[in-house]
């Protein structure tokens, strides 16, 4: 009997305490290479992840309400939007897939950890996913898309598409959050946890899909330029003044989310954000050039030029690489009484990592050579199919 | 000698050649040409419910196979020594286990097959007259099959088998009347004991295997001489647009795959899912824990528990009802789609089907 | 221990696993095959006089083949992905680690197949023939290279060859004793399945002259395959792990599996299905003009059988490892095993996912049993543990628990005599028996004595212990 007290005692004392936690040693294998090189890679690929995925649920809620609205050129915008989804979903799902390698080499033992309590939510992600993915599909290649059947679907994948985001808040934010592990373990053995008592969570959320307005805007804005340049004057001024809006939209949005989160955070952690140099530098410079964006949007507004389309896209991604690289700092100042990467030795695969970049630099280039011979032949098809239809 | 018709001699390949010598002479000792030109002529109507139709083809199928293994799980079974003989064919006969688990597969395949073909003839109505013979034969085989799967089951004597037979006959023996007297010729007794086993082998080797060949004798041949049903949707083409099969061999080049799917299935289930055996019955031991009959009886076991106590009688008067309205369907149905009555059985019909459904997988978790 | 573990109950994480992974394969396979497919239907239509209504034909294929590649076929992979962390976190991270550039350069792959086929698929009827040719050539090369990568880390998982923990050599552990095999079967399957998705989509069309030439293009893509996959699968089984082979070989003994070792089921099963797929080909190079969808879909069926089978046989070949030599299923690693310190030491303490429970009591036992018995097996469900401890008795259970790693498929037990009499505890519990844990451990060699070693007496091959070529202590 009093071994078993004491064994009791042995236990409280030791969850009472950080070191009871149960964080998983990280792996034995170590880092392939110097953290920093993965934590850039996944910045990278974050973000284009993050632009694809904006730019999938800004355009599928852009198209419902265009649905709804059915104004004058409204259908056209809406069809543009429609064709756009199944392809932002490839891309949302293809550059998906490095920022969550990366994460996993840099974090396992945080992210399983996570995802294993997260349990069915986690898995859910799968078959949402092929869900939406498929209702894309199949409004596109339907013979009557308009029917309110396939309406109701769009309807279900865009809220699927938020549902994944949704899970995916949950994990991440879990998975800086070792203190609430143990407790969520012995409650849900079969893994149907979440996370939302975490203040941040929702601002998260928003914060994630509010840009996504802007992106279809971006996107919308290159229609409009396009329309200009084929003569069809009307529906280009129609399609820009739509980005311009929904560009708007999306910053107002984000800057909300973004005052929300801030003010979410435990106050050491916001300080950190809002005076520590790095994180410092990051906010600022991604709030800088969002603004850049934006300005170059509105600037862009009945112009048939490229440029602008195209500077602003390129503003919006140097908008987004830096808050990708600040959610790191803080997800690594929330880590630091638990964990941190210089702790993780490193056993280099330099080979391996040059036949990556070969074959990525390899790739890339394939990939350019194929696009310059093959799109221009699309586009021109599809400025005779408009032309036709106007 | 008979003389061989004139169409007859025109099909079969010239008198010079072997097969043509050989068909000359079969025919002229056996006149059976029109028999050859009816099948050679055979015409299979070609709809989008061609799946449902290979439903009765499919349990023959497997029937065929219960047949083969059947035959050589004989040859080692003695009723004598039922679980050392099955233990034997497990253990040591070479393939025996296979051999047993096609045998356990293929008869839970062919009566689910049995119940797809039942049901698809239902709502295809295809019992409708002139065919309300081949209904009730069917009705019948049916039967007669979950007879054969009761009957079998008991034959290795483990523990599953004894006390899920036992469940069997006590549900059995509650029934009114002819219930107990029923229970007790099936048994032999008033329990179960090996003596059990003799009558449960006759049946399941000799006796339902007559009856069945011989239903099955009709009810094929039922189909032969008024052909295939046509369902509705393609009744009402017009003749030029109704698409036929020939049977012999472009449809039967069409049925052949999904058989042969049906077999990969069997092989697949017995070697991944080989059948166990568990230990010997022990008539003075307890019934393993939750033990049921197998599951095309579950929804009768399931919907006799809703009526506990006095009610008991209730549930045994459905269980004979039941049955009886499947049997008298064809003559309640008699007129075209858009009446009345037929939609009452079509509900009927669902309702049937989606209480065996709800009250199989109700008897299976609870 | 390391890791939570996700209780799916009844089915296990494992099978979610393989649930996933079936769908995956099925359609990954048809989508690398049906890249060759679509390189040589491209030549092969600009030679034929119909050459557009084949393109036509081709273009439906194409639409079919796009949807569902990328819908099911992609996610499900991405799927796979997720159902192992949560499955099997341990082995998860140190594949990642260990090969996280190979799955790069996997990625590399993949997005090139995916932009190239979406080049192919939009720029159909704009392309020149040239470039329509080129970039189902280069799709079908990319997805091949796709395959090649994620087969070197498959493999390694069964095979792990001269790769140790220590000496990290990514080359030996990457082209490893089962790669070449492996890819060459799975190339052949991809070639088979093509076929077979061909036969699908062609059975629906309404020309039967057309729809017969098709066919018969199809028809040489089945047939070979179907005859080389049972016998390109001996070659594999060669390069198969001494242990694994044994657990094959042996099968199971006692009544389950009877005279009939996993292996010959294994094998039986590959030669019907590669027969039937043969005789059911032969029908439709024969009578091409009644293929239909029923019978279409049934050849499906019977490949699918087929693989599904013979990866099940696998997956039980695998066992009691994740990582073969390295890592057991359950999370432990093989070198802790070796240490009698780590192994024989209180689990509870070692454990990082006690769970808060207290020692010696049920929750104590439903701990272990969730850290250790579940990744492998359901309390009730798949791989019951309660079917299969049936017989036990406390005393009995506590003994086997010790010996249980000789069986072959199982790990040792990890934990002292306290923690296998809670487990044993819990294990009774769920047939429901009260036993106290506390009892368990007060006099166990006494017990034992008096209450006899033969759990149930009556004479019986060893039951509810599907084991491997091994004895049970009696």
């Amino acid at each position: 009997m009093s071994t078993a007290l004491a064994m009791a005692g042995v236990l409280a004392a030791a969850t009472a305490s950080g070191g009871g936690l149960p964080i998983p040693s990280p792996d034995p294998l170590g880092y392939p290479v110097p953290p920093i090189l993965l934590q850039a890679l996944s910045y990278f690929t974050l973000t284009l992840h993050f632009l694809a995925m904006n730019l999938t649920v800004g355009s599928v809620f852009i198209y419902l309400w265009l649905r709804i609205a059915r104004k004058q050129y409204d259908d056209r915008l809406a069809r543009y939007l429609r064709d756009l989804l199944p392809l932002g979903t490839s891309y949302l799902i293809t550059f998906g897939i490095p920022p969550l390698l990366f994460v996993q080499v840099l974090y396992g033992q945080m992210f399983y950890s996570s995802s294993i309590l997260l349990g069915f939510h986690w898995i859910l992600v799968i078959p949402l996913v092929v869900f939406l993915y498929g209702v894309f599909y199949y409004q596109k290649l339907v013979k009557n898309p308009e029917h309110p059947g396939v309406l109701l679907l769009s309807v279900l994948a865009a809220m699927a598409l938020l549902g994944v985001g949704f899970f995916f808040v949950n994990n991440i934010t879990l998975s800086v959050s070792p203190e609430k592990w143990m407790g969520l373990y012995a409650k849900s053995p079969g893994g149907r946890n979440l996370n939302m008592d975490d203040p941040t969570l929702f601002a998260r959320w928003l914060l994630i899909l509010a840009p996504g307005f802007t992106v279809a805007g971006v996107a919308i804005l290159f229609r409009g330029v396009m329309m200009l340049k084929w003569g069809l004057t009307e529906e280009g001024r129609h399609n820009h003044r739509i980005a311009v809006s929904v560009a708007v939209v999306g910053m107002v949005l984000e800057a909300v989310a973004g005052v929300w989160i801030l003010s979410a955070m435990p106050d050491d952690l916001r300080s950190h954000v809002t005076s520590a140099g790095l994180a410092k530098l990051l906010l600022g410079l991604g709030t800088a050039m969002a603004s850049v964006g934006l300005v170059l949007v509105f600037l862009g507004r009945y112009k048939a030029s490229w440029a602008y389309p195209l500077m602003a896209s390129l503003a919006f991604f140097l908008a987004l690489a830096p808050l990708v690289a600040l959610r790191d700092v803080v997800r690594q100042e929330q880590l630091r009484p638990f964990f941190s990467l210089a702790e993780v030795p490193v056993h280099t695969q330099w080979g391996m990592a040059g036949l990556f970049a070969v074959f990525l630099v390899a790739g890339l280039l394939l990939l350019l050579a194929l696009h310059m011979m093959v799109v221009p032949g699309l586009i021109a098809g599809r400025r005779a199919e408009l032309r036709e239809s106007a | 000698m008979h003389t061989v018709p004139e169409e007859a001699l025109k099909e079969l390949p010239p008198a010079d050649k072997a097969l043509g010598k050989l068909g000359r002479a079969l025919l002229a000792r056996f006149p059976v040409w029109p028999i050859v030109d009816f099948l050679r002529n055979k015409k299979v109507p070609e709809h989008r419910h061609a799946a449902w139709y290979m439903m009765g083809g499919l349990a023959l199928f497997f029937f065929a196979i219960q047949v083969f293994t059947g035959i050589l799980l004989m040859v080692y079974y003695r009723p004598a020594e039922p679980w050392q003989s099955v233990q034997r064919i497990v253990m040591e006969v070479p393939y025996g286990n296979l051999m047993r688990s096609i045998h356990h597969w293929s008869a839970n395949l062919m009566i689910l097959t049995l119940f797809l073909h039942m049901f698809s003839a239902y709502f295809m109505k295809a019992y409708r007259a002139p065919r309300e013979g081949t209904w009730l034969v069917g009705l019948a085989l049916l039967g007669l099959c979950m007879a054969f799967g009761f009957s079998g089951y008991l034959l290795p004597w483990d523990d599953l088998s004894f006390f899920a037979t036992n469940v069997g006959l006590t549900e059995m023996e509650k029934a009114p009347g002819l219930g107990p007297w029923m229970a007790s010729l099936l048994r032999g007794g008033p329990t179960v004991t090996t003596d059990t086993i003799g009558r449960f082998y006759v049946l399941h080797v000799v006796v339902l295997p007559l009856a069945v060949l011989g239903l099955i004798g009709m009810h094929l041949l039922f189909v032969q001489i008024q052909g295939m049903s046509e369902p509705d949707s393609f009744a009402a083409l017009p003749a030029r647009q109704k698409k036929h099969k020939k049977f012999f061999f472009d449809y039967f080049a069409s049925e052949l795959p999904v058989w042969l799917a049906a077999f990969a299935l069997l092989v697949a289930l017995s070697a991944v899912w080989p059948r166990a055996l568990e230990a010997e019955a022990d008539p003075f031991g307890a019934a393993p824990l939750g033990i049921k009959p197998e599951w095309y009886f579950l929804a009768q076991y399931q919907a006799l528990k809703l009526f506990p106590g006095k009610l008991e009688y209730a549930g045994m008067a459905l269980m004979g009802i039941v049955p009886l309205l499947c049997a008298l369907v064809p003559f309640f149905d008699r007129a075209v789609p858009s009446d009345r009555r037929g939609t009452w059985i079509e509900r009927a019909g669902v309702a049937l089907l989606a209480g065996f459904v709800v009250l199989t997988v109700w008897g299976w978790i609870s | 221990m390391n890791y939570p573990i996700w209780d799916v109950g009844g089915l296990g994480a494992g099978l979610v696993v393989a649930i996933i992974a079936i769908i995956h394969v099925l359609i990954s396979h048809v989508a690398v095959g049906g890249g060759a497919f679509l390189v040589v239907a491209e030549i092969w239509s600009r030679r034929q006089p119909d050459g557009q209504r084949i393109r036509d034909w081709l273009h439906k294929f194409a639409t079919f083949f796009l949807v569902y590649t990328t819908v099911v076929g992609a996610t499900t992979g991405v799927g796979i992905w997720f159902s192992i962390q949560l499955a099997s976190a341990e082995a998860t991270s140190l594949l990642i680690h260990q090969f996280v550039f190979a799955w790069a350069i996997e990625w590399v792959f993949f997005l090139g197949e995916l932009t190239v086929l979406y080049l192919y698929y939009y720029g159909f009827k704009r392309n020149t023939p040239r470039m329509q040719t080129f970039l189902a050539g280069a799709y079908f090369v990319i997805a091949w290279g796709s395959l090649v990568v994620i087969n070197g880390i498959l493999t390694f998982m069964l095979t792990p060859g001269a790769w140790t923990l220590e000496n990290k050599d990514i080359a030996a552990g990457f082209f490893n004793p089962g790669y070449f095999p492996a890819l060459l079967i799975r190339t052949v399957t991809m070639f088979l399945l093509a076929g077979l998705a061909g036969f699908l989509v062609a059975s629906r069309i309404r020309d039967e002259e057309f729809k017969a030439r098709i066919i018969q293009f199809c028809v040489k893509w089945v047939i070979p395959a179907a005859i080389l996959v049972p016998g390109l699968s001996y070659w594999y089984f060669t390069t198969l792990p001494a242990s694994t082979v044994s657990i094959l070989g042996g099968g199971t003994v006692g009544v389950v599996g009877g005279t009939l070792s996993a292996l010959t089921r294994m094998a039986i099963l590959a030669g019907v299905a590669g027969t039937l797929l043969v005789v059911g080909t032969l029908v439709f190079a024969a009578y091409p003009k009644t293929v239909n969808t029923i019978a279409a879909i049934s050849m499906l069926l019977v490949a699918q059988l087929g693989i599904m089978g013979a990866e099940f046989f696998r997956e039980m070949g695998r066992k009691p490892y994740v990582i073969h030599g390295v890592l057991y299923s359950n999370g432990l690693w093989v070198k802790d095993a070796k240490d009698p310190a780590q192994l024989n030491g209180s689990y509870l303490e070692k454990a990082k996912w006690h769970g808060g429970v207290a020692p010696r009591t049920l929750a104590h036992g439903e701990q272990v049993f969730r850290l250790q018995c579940a990744s492998c097996h359901t309390r009730d469900g798949y791989r019951s543990v309660v079917y299969r401890t049936r017989d036990w008795t406390p005393e009995f259970g506590s003994r086997w628990l010790g010996t249980m790693q000789d069986m072959g498929v199982m790990p040792p037990f990890q934990g002292d005599a306290l923690d296998k009499a809670a487990l044993v505890a819990y294990v009774l519990s769920l047939r429901g028996e009260t036993v106290d844990p506390r009892d368990l451990v007060r006099d166990p060699q006494a017990t034992a004595e008096r209450n006899g070693l033969d759990p149930g007496g009556r004479g019986q091959a060893l039951r509810g212990l599907e084991v491997a070529g091994a004895e049970v202590a009696q």
